[in-house]
């Protein structure tokens, strides 16, 4: 069974298939005032492309876990995602996202692709 | 962990040094055949709204669950028609919550699909799920010669996507035809 692990603390993004670890790819997730919500979730909408029209964002090969809206996707920022990760964890929270959880575009399409519908997220 | 201030103009200061193109990030990658280009649970589905411009269907729930209702407005029929969704519908509803991408286009391809379509045949569904997300809105287009593709655009970009035609002879039939697949169907 195919599972995908989100893991606040070291800001990376785990991809299994029972208990053996497909992908791994590092990751940007919510802010301290948007903090990515932890617990068990399944993906229940998957789109590519796509537009956030409430926030003006695109978030493309989006896979969405929550009724508010977070989903993993891609990061669409002009400072490589690597960077706004080491910022967030070693300067400052505010290079957080509002919680979705952002992933390279490679990452987030291989992961697009990988994962299907109802697919367990796992945000620890 | 520098002080505040200091963190937030030492981290401003290297936005500007990086910010100059090193990644844009903007050039998403074509997914492969097969990958949805959209999908939905359909169990969290609660309204399905598909117009053309001789017809418009409208089906809603409440919640998850319930059984959708059905509302038909059709050119030339002052009265609406309502019906309760059956099978038929459900089986309509599975068919466009998956769009999967069924072969690559050029831009030439599309534009020459566009070019050859009476715009009576383009449709635009709306897909609102139980989440507080916009709701999936899309435009689709109906291949001539295929009854198994469409075209389907949506921000921006246009698909060739697996889709049984047959789901919107269901629809375009209103109540009656939904009725008859759900007859069909048990």
């Amino acid at each position: 069974m195919k599972r995908i692990v989100v893991n606040l603390e070291e800001q990376m993004v785990e991809a299994y298939e029972d208990d053996d670890l497909i992908h791994q790819f590092i990751c940007v997730t919510g802010d301290d005032d948007h903090p990515t919500d932890t617990g068990e979730f399944k993906i229940f909408r998957k789109q590519h492309p796509c537009r956030s029209k409430t926030y003006d964002v695109q978030m493309d090969y989006a896979m969405f876990f929550t009724k508010d809206g977070k989903a993993l996707h891609q990061y669409h920022g002009p400072v490589p995602l690597s960077v706004v990760r080491a910022l967030k964890q070693g300067v400052t929270e505010w290079f957080g996202s509002h919680g979705c959880v952002r992933l390279e575009e490679d990452a987030a399409c291989t992961l697009y692709e990988w994962a299907p519908l109802n697919t367990k997220v796992t945000v620890v | 962990m520098l002080p505040a201030l200091g963190r937030c103009a030492a981290a401003a200061s290297l936005l500007v040094l990086l910010g100059g193109g090193l990644h844009s990030g903007t050039s998403a990658q074509p997914l492969q055949v097969g990958a949805e280009v959209f999908a939905v649970d359909p169990g969290k589905v609660v309204e399905v709204s598909y117009r053309t411009p001789t017809l418009r269907m409208m089906a809603h729930r409440w919640e998850a669950g319930a059984r959708f209702t059905i509302i038909f407005l059709e050119k030339g029929q002052p009265a609406p028609r309502v019906c309760l969704a059956g099978p038929g519908f459900e089986h309509v509803l599975r068919k466009l919550a998956s769009l999967k991408l069924s072969r690559h286009l050029s831009v030439s391809q599309v534009k020459a699909y566009v070019e050859k379509k009476n715009f009576n045949s383009w449709a635009e569904l709306e897909v609102r799920d139980i989440s507080q997300m916009e709701p999936f809105q899309a435009r689709i287009i109906p291949v001539p010669g295929s009854d198994a593709e469409a075209l389907v655009h949506f921000h921006g970009v246009t698909y060739m996507v697996s889709l049984d035609v047959k789901i919107f002879q269901l629809i375009s039939g209103g109540c009656k035809s939904l009725a008859a697949a759900e007859s069909n169907q048990k």
